[in-house]
């Protein structure tokens, strides 16, 4: 079963500085219909102004996933982090016990464009921890790239989360597609962050997410002039 | 019972207060209290010459980061963490508005059920400032232990997580009452 989440089904909040749709609830939006699909629960999708940002603000018990698509986010925290995300990077932030971190455009002169992502750990009270990494755009071109998972077994490529999900990132041309199996009993969401995806051949726009549940194969094809799309593997 | 809420107000000129109340909001947290950071403004433009390139930058940025606390924040809030640098006076000009507001709020009765609590990586410091917060008409957690260092980041973070079982005991109180 797919449930299609068209983008305009999602929250818009324009704050001049900050234009963000919200997949689920957050902030001022509060919908008991969407406080998220499975251990998933937040997509922001951020637009923000140069210049600008989110001030010192906390978080605690959530694992925190940052994607950027244009531009450049500056990152410091309580832990002394202070890093820059680029595209084709990705920060992941376990803020377990508790951390204060702000995020501002890294520019004063270009908007960042970037997706958020916040993932409920599956215990609570870890130890606040911080990571980054930057892969070749290659690595995403057709295929699915692992961005987050429980058990990154060591690997410096995979940033690890403490929950078992998977997010991978992939860019799809026109006319190609990327295939995903999914185990027996578990869920997807797919979240197209740019351009077009066919979703077992459901089209799904910029903006749109689609929960998936009692299917096997994924076959996410670039429609249109291709996309780029989020694919979380859920528990 | 809805979460504590701590205002963490600070003045710091080139982040090492800021540090230190980072600290204490993360102890806040870790108490799973919910936290509003806020900086006083500069009473006057820095001196050039007199502050180093990297205090420039944070100076630059804190004041991009953060805004200025307000009546309604410390009214909003069940406890305030007030975080000073070591040469902290109340005469010093960027509190004394602040201590005016306090003050005033105090007479009118808005802090009878508050907690307060001050923090200085200078022992004097920290002193005038808990006394100052007192007279304000706080209830004053104090600091860790006796005779416990001043403000290294481990104290402010175990400090930010005392203000919260105090505030949090006398909450159900409040309600009662």
């Amino acid at each position: 079963m797919t449930v299609i989440q068209q983008i305009e089904q999602r929250w818009h909040a324009d704050r001049g500085w900050l234009d963000s749709y919200h997949t689920f609830s957050f902030s001022d939006y509060h919908d008991s219909a969407h406080m998220g699909f499975r251990a998933l629960r937040v997509i922001n999708d951020d637009r923000i102004a140069p210049g600008k940002g989110f001030g010192p603000h906390a978080h605690r018990d959530m694992e925190i996933i940052t994607y950027v698509l244009d531009g450049r986010l500056l990152h410091r925290d309580s832990m002394g982090e202070r890093h820059v995300l680029k595209p084709n990077e990705v920060q992941t932030m376990s803020a377990g016990t508790g951390i204060v971190h702000s995020e501002f455009n890294a520019s004063e002169t270009e908007p960042v464009h970037s997706i958020q992502i916040w993932i409920q750990p599956a215990q609570d009270d870890v130890e606040p921890s911080y990571q980054q990494i930057a892969f070749p755009p290659a690595e995403k071109r057709g295929r699915l790239r692992l961005l987050a998972a429980p058990a990154a077994g060591g690997s410096k490529r995979i940033t690890t989360i403490h929950q078992d999900a998977l997010v991978y990132a992939s860019e799809v041309e026109s006319g190609a597609a990327v295939q995903h199996v999914l185990a027996t009993g578990r869920h997807a969401w797919i979240q197209v962050v740019r351009g077009d995806i066919s979703l077992n051949g459901e089209l799904l726009k910029e903006g749109d997410g689609a929960a998936v549940s009692s299917e096997q194969k994924l076959l996410l094809a670039g429609s249109g002039s291709g996309g780029e799309l989020l694919l979380f593997d859920l528990a | 019972m809805s979460a504590v809420i701590v205002l963490v107000t600070f003045y710091s000129r080139c982040g090492s207060t800021e540090k230190l109340a980072l600290a204490a909001a993360v102890g806040a947290v870790q108490a799973r209290a919910n936290i509003r950071l806020r900086r006083l403004p500069d009473p006057s433009a820095p001196s050039a010459a007199e502050e180093s390139k990297e205090c420039k930058e944070n100076l630059h940025r804190m004041r991009k980061e953060y805004v200025a606390p307000t009546e309604s924040d410390v009214l909003s809030a069940d406890a305030v963490i007030f975080v000073a640098p070591p040469n902290f006076d109340t005469s010093a000009a960027e509190w004394t508005g602040y201590l005016d507001l306090l003050g005033r709020m105090g007479s009118e009765g808005k802090l009878e059920t508050k907690v307060g609590a001050a923090l200085s990586a200078g022992e004097s410091a920290q002193t005038a400032l808990s006394t100052a917060i007192l007279q304000a008409g706080f209830i004053v957690a104090p600091p860790n232990s006796a005779g416990a260092t001043p403000a290294a980041a481990g104290h402010a973070t175990t400090l930010g997580r005392r203000v919260v079982a105090v505030a949090r005991a006398l909450k159900p109180r409040e309600q009662a009452g």
